[in-house]
């Protein structure tokens, strides 16, 4: 009883002690996950302390806070401290327990996961302070964090728990003294805690501080595995373990993105000496999961006993040790025994049993005795007929997972096989024997193909398609004389060759259908040809899709003439239409940007004439750069025809590509010159293609001055939900219904591209004008399981308000 | 085609005339359709309305199934007003041996594909096969070695590759306008083979078991295997065939779903008919199947990765239904989605054209037209069988790698696994019965 209360007593405090910092952030631990940790606690002290030790356990987070790793540690140590008598801990949160005097009265300070400016603020509470009070707190900072140093420098120890070392470590607050008594910079966490295992390679095994814990060399752990960088460097610290990289898969996104030291030296416990005392680290513990593995524990234990001054074990650094060769099995070993227990299965059992010994086996097969021992059992079970028919099946299934080693193996298990009845069991042992037998050689050779005289022209001619050093007949040499699609299929042969005759007979080709003038183009994307020819056959392409295929094979043309040669069908007015027509489907699937570069030089100097054709190209290419400059061209153009072109190439241009830096550049212009009220209905159309903030930020400054109506207008356009508290705000301050109708409706279709949010849904249930957008507000929110409670709060008024806006209009 | 079939949208049922010409097949191509299962539905109705196509006739193990598909088939063409009754045959042997057959769909379970390809193309007729194109590592390259001299054509039924939402995550992908691919993950929900126990029931009649079988192990009948047509409403309203999840006659969602997903990562690698350099096995719960543990990941020779999921950028940014592929690259990302959906992370990779004089992936008129096409004028397809049999590789050593539970190095150019003799033994199986010297006849 009594050791339950404590638990939850225990859980209760570590909840409340830390909530100041980051707003909603609360240490979470369960009852049952308290329990499973204080079932982990090991049994006795590592080494007995030389007099009553007391320890300072510190877990102020001034960057992120591990919510569920802090009241782990903290649960774990203490527990350890009460039972095995080896410490008193004090936890504390309050920077002025680093205080000197205070200090003197502990053997060692616990880091529990105390991140970024530990004995300062936090980024966001220093700039809500005045100057004065900033600077106040981060020399306060350097000095309490002085004081921690000094504390060690004079005998006084340090066990730094997973992110204790995540603090002082970079930026403005790097801090070389906590890096020196650290060892090393923690850069970032390569492996997290929901990828998969990683491999952990214990390399000072006869270190008091590890022997004996783990019985293997290499242990597999999930965790949120810390990366040290540059400063870190083994001649500083005695690494314990590492992770042994090449066996430790990144999987989660951040890991697949992570680089790792090249030097792949990336321990997770270490041990050093600073001034007279000493440092520990262990890198586990991002959450509770590893304080209820004894072995952690008996680990933690020890390195905090080191760093109290009570366990002694050598510091001087150890060379990099290479790992074992074998790989930890994910699937363990599974003994005969156990497979013995499945003797009187039938069918439609044991799904799962049977899987997990089939992977064990299959997993181990490389522990040659065991192996050898699974087969001899397999063997034996089988002959001697054991067990039901179903039990005999997934023997013989198992039996792939062991393989067969020599000839007299094989030779039994053959005959084994021929003495079957369940043909089931035959099957499988048959199986076995042949991979055994015959290894994975692949055993046929490639034949090379040939050409079947009983085979028609058409076979012949894709036969010549796939093989291209085969000889091609004389008779299908004469396209002309083809039908048209064995006609195309022989375009499709000669294509695929390199020789000078090919080539000779497709430059003379005349297609006689669709598909030969596609495949002429597929010819000229091959061997290359010019476009013009394959163009002067456009009218013979009908099919929009065959069209669209043609063009994509023209553009595979390599060729930098091809774009040049397009452009030119476009300005000849002698081409025919359906020569123009694939053309310009050809010139506006290619990316034409480079053709933009100076289009607009020596802009005002132009006709009008070029000044049309200038943004008729612009708006061909439409990308940022031609949105930029015919944006300015069409600001100063006073000939109405080129001042609309301009328009026309604007808008091309934002709804194709209207990137951030073209909407700053908008609005640095604004802040210098106010554009003229046309200018800003304008811009008040096209914004909402770009959608960011600072579009966000213009359409506010014209809704307040004077086009209010207009913001509203683009604002409804939005995309993602970034425009609903600006709708939110015009539709509040707006003294006539209009606006405010508008700004509701336009509240509703950004909703329905983006989803509602909370602010609005609140605002449209008390002050929703007209029942139809409140309730489409009200079908949208409820998609919104995400924010159900919140949702769930506004749902009574808005129903209300539903019901009150159709009470009113009956009436 | 498995799971993902059932997002297909609805097709239009075309009103054609068959036009008056003069031969017996109105100088159409006489189709037949092999496996008559969920997925055949959907080849039914491509081949039907394919103006060049005649659905000549049709084979399955099941008697029940070639009644009722027979019945629909009529009912299909009589609404275009046609009379057209398709043949019907138990072994497919029978089926291929018609001379007046010209190709066929061979839509079976995945143990059957290479043998049919084979005997198909040996007979002289056109094939289309569903994918993962094969089972094993070997039937892969003896099904590319028969097409290439066979002068037919060969599509792979992995119709992503008509799909312009993938073309377009691939194109950006494979022209460099992502920068360098770094990932491309794959949504495929994880599920791979297992043994399955199930349990034993009388073979309901009318089904010829031995063939269903075909070339692999024997085992008893069980609904999980085949499932008996149902008696009240949708007949194929029961559950994709489960033979799909079980290690002796599937290959698990790594083929299921991995046959369209790795395949479009090849594609955007630049990588068809290659493979990854390395795979490897990692821990991972499945949660919904608990005998599952683990997962693999690909490593190309350039560093590329191929895992499963979606990444964080496509939750927060992105609107994209489930069966999607992503390319991550050092400039940009890009995904693609069944029924033409695209996503890119910027507004001008959105609307990004490509440089003239670059290969791009190969533009599709849809996946059986581009067959059909393929036959009558030799226009290359979509999906050769060199790509079909290398996607499927991608999947199947996945598999072997975590049967075996270790990392493995994969030689594409030899189909083997470097220094491995053990993990080479599973490229390929032995078959039963009649088939067991097939490969080496």
């Amino acid at each position: 009883m009594k050791k339950f209360f404590k638990i939850f007593v225990f859980a209760a405090a570590a909840m409340s002690a830390s909530a100041p910092l980051f707003g909603a952030l609360v240490d979470k631990l369960s009852a049952n996950e308290a329990e499973k940790i204080c079932s982990a606690t090991p049994k006795n002290p590592a080494a007995t302390p030389k007099k009553e030790r007391k320890a300072l356990m510190y877990s102020k987070t001034c960057s992120y806070r591990h919510v569920s790793g802090i009241p782990a540690a903290k649960l774990a140590m203490v527990e350890m401290g009460d039972r095995l008598g080896v410490w008193e801990i004090d936890v504390s949160e309050n920077p002025s327990d680093f205080e000197k005097e205070n200090l003197k009265k502990y053997d060692f300070v616990i880091l529990n996961n105390s991140t970024g400016m530990c004995f300062g603020a936090s980024s966001k509470e220093l700039k809500s302070m005045s100057p004065e009070e900033s600077k106040a707190t981060v020399e306060n900072s350097k000095r309490l964090l002085g004081n921690l140093l000094e504390f060690v420098k004079n005998g006084g120890g340090v066990f730094a728990i997973h992110a204790g070392v995540d603090a002082y470590r970079n930026g403005d607050i790097k801090d070389p003294g906590f890096i020196e008594m650290v060892g090393g910079n923690f850069l970032y966490h390569p492996w997290t805690i929901d990828g998969a295992p990683a491999t952990i390679f214990v390399e000072d095994e006869t270190s008091p501080i590890t022997k004996g814990i783990w019985d293997t060399p290499t242990f597999r752990v999930e965790e949120e595995i810390y990366m040290f960088g540059d400063d870190f460097s083994r001649d500083k610290v005695r690494v314990l373990m590492r992770v042994d990289a090449d066996k430790s898969p990144r999987t989660s996104e951040y890991g697949l993105k992570s680089e790792i030291r090249k030097d792949k030296d990336i321990p997770l416990a270490w041990i050093k000496k600073y001034g007279k005392g000493r440092f520990a680290y262990g890198g586990f513990g991002h959450d509770w999961r590893n304080y209820a593995n004894p072995k952690i524990q008996e680990l933690y234990l020890r390195l905090a006993q080191f760093a109290a001054g009570d366990l002694d074990a050598d510091t001087a650094p150890l060379k990099m040790k290479e790992a074992p060769a074998e790989r930890i099995p994910l699937s363990p070993k599974v003994c005969t025994k156990e497979i013995s227990t499945l003797s009187k299965m039938k069918e439609g059992e044991s799904d799962e049993k049977i899987n997990d010994i089939a992977f064990g086996i299959f997993a181990n097969s490389g522990d040659l005795a065991y192996s050898q021992k699974i087969r001899n059992f397999i063997f034996d079970e089988i002959s001697s007929g054991n067990g039901t028919e179903t039990y005999r099946e997934y023997l013989a299934e198992f039996l792939l997972g062991a393989g067969l080693k020599d000839s007299k193996e094989i030779e039994n298990f053959s005959k084994l096989a021929k003495s079957q009845k369940n043909r089931a069991v035959k099957d499988r042992l048959d199986e076995a024997v042949a991979r055994a037998k015959e290894g994975g050689k692949i055993l046929d050779k490639e034949k090379p193909g040939k050409i079947c005289k009983n085979w028609s022209d058409e076979r012949t001619a894709r036969f010549l398609i796939d093989n291209p050093e085969a000889e091609i007949p004389s008779r299908l040499k004469n396209l002309d004389g083809l039908s048209p699609n064995l006609q195309s299929m022989m375009i499709y042969a000669l294509a695929n060759r390199s020789d000078e005759e090919s080539g000779k007979i497709l430059g003379k080709a005349k297609p006689k259908g669709e598909a030969s003038v596609v495949a002429l183009a597929y010819a000229a994307a091959k061997r290359g040809s010019d476009v013009e020819k394959i163009l002067g056959f456009a009218e013979k392409l009908k099919d929009p899709k065959m069209r669209q295929i043609a063009v994509a094979y023209i553009l595979e043309i390599k060729s930098d003439k091809t774009v040049e040669i397009l452009r030119g069908i476009l300005r000849d007015n002698s081409a025919s239409r359906d020569r123009k027509q694939l053309a310009s489907e050809a010139v506006s699937a290619t990316d034409l940007s480079y053709l933009g570069k100076g289009l607009f030089d020596n802009y005002e100097s132009k006709s009008p004439a070029e000044k049309m054709e200038i943004f008729k190209l612009a708006v061909l290419i439409s990308n940022a750069e031609m949105f930029d400059s015919s944006f300015k061209a069409m600001l100063g153009e006073k000939d109405k025809k080129v001042s609309n072109a301009a328009k026309r190439a604007v808008m091309k241009c934002a709804s194709q590509n209207f990137d951030d830096a073209s909407v700053e550049k908008i609005a640095v212009e604004m802040e210098k010159n106010p554009y003229p009220p046309e200018v800003c209905k304008f811009l008040l159309k096209i914004l909402h293609f770009n959608g960011g903030e600072a579009a966000l930020e213009i359409v506010e400054k014209f809704a307040s001055e004077g086009f209010q109506e207009e913001a509203v207008e683009s604002l409804g356009k939005w995309r993602s939900q970034n425009a609903l508290p600006v709708l939110v705000e015009i539709a509040k301050a707006a003294n006539d219904k209009r606006t405010k109708i508008l700004a509701q409706i336009g509240m509703v279709e950004v909703a329905q591209r983006a989803k509602i949010d909370i602010p609005t849904f609140g605002y449209l249930a008390e002050n929703a004008l007209r029942a139809q957008e409140l309730e489409t507000a009200i079908v949208l929110a409820n998609k919104r399981t995400s924010i159900a409670a919140k949702r769930d709060a506004i749902m009574p008024q808005a129903k209300k308000r539903v019901a009150e806006l159709k009470a009113e209009k009956g009436n | 085609m498995g799971l993902l079939a059932a997002s297909i949208p609805p097709f239009m049922i075309s009103k054609r005339i068959f036009a008056s010409e003069k031969n017996g097949s109105n100088g159409k191509l006489n189709v037949g359709i092999v496996g008559l299962g969920k997925q055949s539905y959907v080849h039914i109705i491509n081949a039907a309305n394919n103006p060049n196509c005649v659905l000549h006739s049709i084979c399955d193990v099941d008697d029940e199934r070639l009644s009722n598909r027979k019945k629909y088939i009529e009912n299909m063409y009589s609404k275009m007003g046609i009379k057209h009754s398709p043949k019907t045959f138990k072994d497919f042997r029978e089926m291929i041996a018609d001379e007046s057959l010209d190709a066929v769909f061979i839509v079976t379970p995945d143990h059957w594909h290479a043998f049919q390809s084979v005997l198909a193309l040996r007979a002289g007729k056109h094939v289309y096969c569903e994918k993962p194109l094969t089972f094993t590592i070997e039937e892969g390259r003896k099904v590319v070695e028969e097409a290439k001299k066979s002068g037919l054509v060969f599509q792979t039924g992995s119709q992503q590759r008509s799909d312009s939402g993938f073309r377009r995550a691939a194109l950006l992908a494979s022209t460099g306008m992502l920068g360098d691919i770094k990932t491309v993950w794959c949504n495929i929900p994880p599920r791979f083979p297992l043994l399955y126990n199930w349990k034993k029931e009388p073979l309901p009649k009318g089904m010829d078991w031995e063939m269903w079988l075909g070339p692999a192990p024997y085992t008893h009948y069980t609904r999980h295997l085949l499932h008996p047509l149902l008696k009240s409403g949708d007949p194929y309203a029961y559950e994709w065939g489960e033979w799909r999840w079980h290690t002796d006659y599937g290959n698990g969602m790594q083929a299921d779903w991995g046959a369209h997903h790795y395949d479009i990562a090849q594609w955007g690698l630049n990588m068809d008919g290659k493979g990854p350099k390395y795979v490897e096995v990692f821990g991972k719960q499945n949660k919904k199947f608990k005998s599952d543990k683990k997962s693999v990941i690909y490593t190309y020779e350039n560093g590329a990765k191929v895992v499963y999921g979606v990444p964080k950028i496509m939750k927060r940014e992105a609107n994209m239904p489930g069966a999607n592929v992503t390319f991550v690259g050092t400039e940009g990302v890009a995904s693609g989605s069944r029924g033409g959906k695209f996503w890119a992370s910027t507004p001008a990779l959105r609307t990004a054209k490509v440089k003239a004089g670059l290969d791009t992936p190969y533009l599709s008129e849809g996946h059986t037209e581009n067959f059909v096409n393929g036959i009558l004028t030799g226009r290359p397809v979509v999906a050769p069988v060199e790509v079909g049999a290398s996607s499927c590789e991608v999947c199947i050593i996945g598999n072997i790698a975590y049967k075996l539970d270790r990392t493995l190095e994969w030689d594409w150019k030899t189909r083997s696994f470097a220094g491995d003799e053990e993990a080479n033994s599973f490229l390929r199986r032995k078959n039963r019965g009649e088939w067991e010297n097939f490969w080496n006849a």
